[in-house]
């Protein structure tokens, strides 16, 4: 059972060595209702805690507001497209990400995200074990 | 004019032929060429013996520029009396076409004239050069400028229409909330505001992206720190803000400028400098203010700028700049980060000292 801050840092390290990903973060909301990531797996640096996610932007944002997975695959800033887009991927350098919805009952309480540094696409196994997370800490922030 | 004998006149008019910069060409009742002077030939590359007799009007002109065409052949200059002023295509020796101001004139039959046409050209394409590099700077400041009005314009409508009626439903959402109701129902109700409340902040922080108030109400030094923070927020990366000299209210040209150059220098280096930490500068000195954003990430060689073909970024930041008479100074090189250092001159009132002639001040 995933309970303790520790356990949740646990189960994302795990689940980023089974898939072999270079990234893995959580986003929850903090009590004021700000989502940030709040844990992270192979980060480089500091960047993604000073993160506020914005309602509908970014990957983040899209796994909330549609209630399911989303993928982003080859991703590099380019001309006339806005960064605030991609905060995530820019603060850690990522290129391929899958982001599943956290489930707290019915509504979207956090959002997983799983991510690499160079090319790839994600395989329904990876996107099965990320979902399977999400669905543990999913009934974590149900029973409180 | 005081000639008396008829040879002092022959010779003055064909000194005048001969060294008037302006280019003569002269062209007999049927169209052919009667006579050309040097001037003519420096324009065209043609020598006199390869046209006199040779060659016609026709082959020479392609035509003239009307509001409706490049150039045309309806209405011939050649075919009226007199035409003050107009644009002629020329052709030259090397088979290219050249547009110049001309003027023509048909001689009377008597008196020698023989009923000749004489045209004047003269070289105007640096002239015409300056011409639409002024309409080019022309329409690149209004664009700018009508696209800051409508930014303005949709930021506020946002916040004082849409983000006051929110308010307003979130007010009441609170008055029925505290009614005798059922526990459940107060439960949605919550969830309800809750929403809303996250919806007025939406729209809130979408108004002030688009152009924030504080420009307006608080100035320059006011809006860029608070730009700065959002960006901290949006991107994670520190943002250390210098700021020395006075503390003045500029012109809103000058404050808009420098808050949309700040904002596109920090954008791209959110965009690829790959950092954690950006420097802000801004210094207020007695005849300027300078601007300085500098960032320690990866940099780029921007001599091959023009090479890659990349967006529009660096070319507003300059055009914008350059209409308030100011210089941009780029600094960068792989691994060694990025400047982008901004200089305005200002006199004591804020404004621009030095308005490129078609800028609005307003
Ligand atoms: N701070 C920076 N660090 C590294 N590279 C930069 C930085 N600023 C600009 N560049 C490089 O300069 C190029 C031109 O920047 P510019 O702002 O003109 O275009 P853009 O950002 O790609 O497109 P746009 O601004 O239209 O969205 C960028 O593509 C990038 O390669
Ligand atoms: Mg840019």
């Amino acid at each position: 059972m995933i309970r303790h801050q520790e356990q949740i840092q646990h189960a994302l390290d795990d689940l980023r060595a089974q898939v072999a990903a270079d990234f893995l973060a959580l986003a929850i909301p903090e009590p004021d209702g700000q989502m940030r990531w709040q844990y992270a797996s192979g980060n480089r640096n500091d960047r993604f805690k000073r993160i506020f996610l914005r309602p509908g932007k970014g990957i983040a944002g899209r796994v909330v507001s549609l209630g399911r997975p989303v993928a982003v695959e080859g991703m590099t800033p380019k001309a006339g497209d806005d960064p605030r887009d991609y905060p995530i991927l820019l603060a850690e350098g990522l290129c391929c990400a899958v982001g599943v919805p956290v489930l707290r009952g019915e509504r979207v309480h956090g959002v997983l995200l799983v991510a690499n540094r160079s090319e790839r696409i994600f395989a329904d196994a990876d996107v099965d074990a990320l979902l399977g997370l999400a669905e543990q800490l999913g009934s974590v922030y149900s029973e409180r | 004019m005081g000639f008396h004998m008829l040879d002092e006149t022959a010779a003055f008019l064909e000194t005048l032929f001969a060294h008037i910069t302006d280019a003569i060409l002269i062209v007999d009742a049927k169209g052919d060429v009667i006579g050309v002077n040097p001037a003519f030939e420096r324009m065209t590359g043609w020598s006199g013996a390869e046209l006199l007799g040779k060659k016609s009007l026709c082959e020479l002109c392609r035509g003239m520029a009307t509001c409706q065409e490049e150039a045309s052949c309806i209405d011939c200059f050649a075919s009226r009396l007199q035409t003050p002023s107009f644009q002629m295509h020329v052709v030259t020796k090397r088979g290219e076409e050249i547009a110049v101001a001309a003027s023509s004139t048909r001689l009377p039959l008597e008196a020698g004239g023989q009923g000749a046409l004489a045209v004047i050209l003269r070289d105007t394409s640096d002239m015409q050069r300056i011409e639409r590099e002024r309409h080019q700077r022309q329409l690149t400041n209004y664009v700018i400028q009508a696209q800051e009005e409508e930014r303005k314009r949709i930021s506020r409508d946002l916040h004082d229409g849409i983000g006051q009626a929110l308010y307003s439903i979130m007010v009441g959402l609170r008055v029925v909330n505290q009614l005798q109701i059922d526990e459940e129902i107060k439960h949605h109700l919550e969830e309800v505001q809750q929403l809303t409340a996250r919806t007025m902040e939406e729209v809130k922080s979408l108004s002030v992206e688009l152009r924030p108030s504080a420009l307006d109400d608080l100035g320059l030094v006011a809006a860029l720190r608070s730009y700065a923070k959002r960006f901290e927020q949006t991107f994670g990366i520190l943002t250390h803000i210098e700021i020395s000299g006075q503390r003045r209210r500029y012109h809103s040209t000058v404050e808009t400028a420098l808050y949309r150059i700040c904002q596109e220098a920090m954008t791209n280096a959110a965009k690829y400098a790959d950092t954690d930490q950006i420097t802000l500068r801004f210094v207020d000195r007695a005849d300027r203010v300078e601007l300085e954003v500098e960032d320690a990430g990866i940099g780029f060689d921007p001599t091959q700028l023009q090479i890659r073909g990349t967006g529009l970024g660096l070319f507003g930041m300059r055009e914008r700049v350059s209409l308030l008479g100011g210089t941009l100074t780029l600094t960068s090189a792989p691994q060694k980060g990025t400047k982008i250092h901004v200089e305005i001159l200002v006199d004591e009132k804020g404004g621009p000292r030095y308005v490129h002639p078609t800028a609005d001040r307003g």
